[in-house]
């Protein structure tokens, strides 16, 4: 057996799936990645740089790239473009006020060539807040419906501190990836 | 004579050693003769198995036929289907066909993804863009024998399409960074849901937005007690010459547009957002504290991580210096009972360097407020 065909099974088996955790910052990436990873979730950081999580789930290894949506970050966002599997677009729903900026940074990231067979969860986070928008309206501000038939998407309400959502959020994203690029079992 | 009998026997032996060596290197020739055969038999076979054993699906070449072929010809049936639709009578017999080639997209959709794996990434990025071509093409048809469903939300059925539109225009008017955008979302929300069906569901949920909201305001002095809405949030924004007094928890806390203000709160279980604020003085208590566009503010901080600054100058920070009654309970709800020394740590994102950044410092002590007392 050749390396390459050592390489090929290997690759078959693991079956990785590389995500991109996006948004403005304050969203909640860095704690729902924490969060849904079973980690201690209090004393997190505004994210300077990006930071890398493999995960098992279900029988595919998720790397899970979360990088800082500071203004001044925003620009290397397209540094993590490459062979993205699935687009996570994190929203903190109850930042009304920045709601615009949120659209404009998603549409011009959904621009992105690299990024179009990806596909994309937005997460309404903050549900846990008692004033946050609810998704469907989210999923208007944004504009979510103008890509019916050209990427596969899906929004879903969630909270990082109560861990409600993000299960079936991520469920329907890992299942979405399955059928494109692997066939499910 | 013995001389002679010496030299003759001398020459057998050197007849007799060239001999020997011939032979030795006769077989040592056939020895390696042989290994040279067994060394090729082996590689022919080796080459053979390989051949063997490489698998004739996982060639590119083989796939790029197999999948340009039919997809060549699901284009050439979707053309003549397309003419077949625009006319009334082929309608009928179109609608079979559209089906079955809906079932072959899915099929050849299905053939890349289980050949994806050995694939060059080019070849998998064209091949899916020419499956979605497809797609689009197929949608095309589709929609010109019926009329396209529209899109909705599960559970919510299709009553509101008119209201929706309008909303959406009306939403990304009225968030174009006005003042008090969040306001004017809120607006145009129960405008254009009052016109729809769902407007009783909506203004509910829209009464839930419990925020804690002080707006607007110049030379005022504002005291509130969050004791009954712990899980709501703060928004301070286009204030002038205020001081503001928040007793209690909050969930967040965001900050727009404040100048010459006192600010002091109560812990925040969530972060704090701070943006656009300009000579004034800070006391806040938070898991996470951003400051975006600052300027000559001091921030007496109490801070489960790092705060961080973004396009500020003259920030300069302290520790947390604001009590009211009941304080210390509110503060261990919210895990910050104990000073974490972390107002000093600030990073500045728009100043990577290892120097330190010119654009906050630490407060000096002689220069630092009193303890504010909020028991008012």
């Amino acid at each position: 057996m050749g390396l390459l065909s050592i390489i090929r099974k290997v690759k078959k088996k693991e079956k990785e799936m590389r995500i991109l955790m996006v948004g403005l910052d304050n969203a909640g990436k860095t704690t729902i990645v924490k969060r849904i990873n079973g980690e201690d979730t209090s004393g997190i950081s505004p994210t300077l740089g990006f930071n890398i999580k493999t995960m098992q789930y279900k029988s595919f290894r998720l790397n899970i790239w979360d990088v800082g949506g500071q203004k001044t970050l925003r620009s290397y966002w397209r540094n993590y473009y490459e062979q993205t599997d699935g687009l996570v677009w994190v929203v903190d729903s109850s930042d009304l006020r920045r709601l615009d900026d949120c659209r404009a940074e998603l549409h011009n990231l959904l621009k992105e060539e690299r990024l179009s067979g990806a596909s994309l969860l937005v997460l309404a986070n903050k549900q846990d807040i008692r004033g946050a928008l609810k998704p469907a309206e989210i999923a208007k501000v944004l504009n979510l419906e103008a890509m019916d038939n050209s990427r596969h998407w899906q929004i879903v309400g969630c909270s990082a501190v109560t861990g409600e959502g993000l299960l079936f959020g991520f469920d329907w994203l890992v299942s979405d990836i399955a059928s494109r690029i692997y066939v499910l079992e | 004579m013995a001389n002679v009998d010496i030299a003759e026997r001398d020459q057998t032996k050197e007849d007799n050693g060239d001999a020997a060596l011939h032979q030795k290197h006769a077989a040592m020739l056939q020895r390696l003769a042989i290994k040279e055969d067994a060394r090729l038999q082996k590689s022919a076979a080796r080459r053979a198995g390989s051949l063997a054993s490489e698998n004739p699906n996982e060639s590119t070449d083989r796939f790029v036929d197999a999948f340009s072929t039919s997809a060549k010809q699901l284009e050439q049936t979707l053309s003549s289907l397309q003419q077949l639709v625009s006319s009334e009578a082929g309608r009928s017999s179109a609608r079979s066909d559209l089906d079955a080639t809906a079932i072959r997209i899915s099929e050849l959709e299905q053939f890349l993804a289980e050949h994806s794996y050995f694939l060059p990434v080019y070849e998998v990025r064209a091949s899916q863009s020419a499956v979605s071509m497809l797609r689009e093409k197929l949608e095309s048809v589709n929609a010109e024998m019926l009329p396209k469903k529209r899109f909705s939300f599960k559970g919510k059925a299709n009553k509101i399409p008119k209201a929706i539109e309008a909303l959406s225009v009306k939403v990304s008017e009225s968030i174009r960074p006005s003042d008090s955008g969040a306001r004017d979302i809120l607006q145009s929300v129960q405008d254009c849901e009052g016109t729809s069906m769902e407007a009783a569901k909506h203004s509910e949920a829209l009464s839930m937005r419990l925020a804690c909201v002080i707006q607007d305001l110049e030379g005022a002095i504002v005291v509130r007690d969050l004791k009954e809405q712990e899980d709501s949030e703060v928004i301070l924004e286009n204030l002038t010459s205020c001081s503001v007094y928040i007793r209690g928890i909050c969930r967040a806390m965001h900050v727009h547009k404040v100048k010459s203000c006192k600010i002091y709160a109560g812990p925040i279980t969530g972060s704090a957002l701070i943006e656009e604020v300009e000579d004034c003085s800070m006391m806040l208590a938070s898991q996470q504290i951003r400051i975006h566009n600052a300027k000559k503010t001091d921030m007496y901080l109490r801070v489960r991580s790092r705060p961080i600054v973004e396009y500020t100058s003259d920030i300069r920070f302290a520790p947390y210096a604001f009590s009211y009654p009941g304080i210390e309970n509110d503060l261990s709800v919210a895990s910050l009972n104990q000073e974490t020394g972390l107002w000093e740590h600030v990073d500045d994102f728009r100043w990577l360097r290892a120097t330190p950044s010119p654009n906050w410092c630490i407060l000096p002590e002689e220069e630092r407020a009193a303890p504010v007392d909020g028991s008012l």
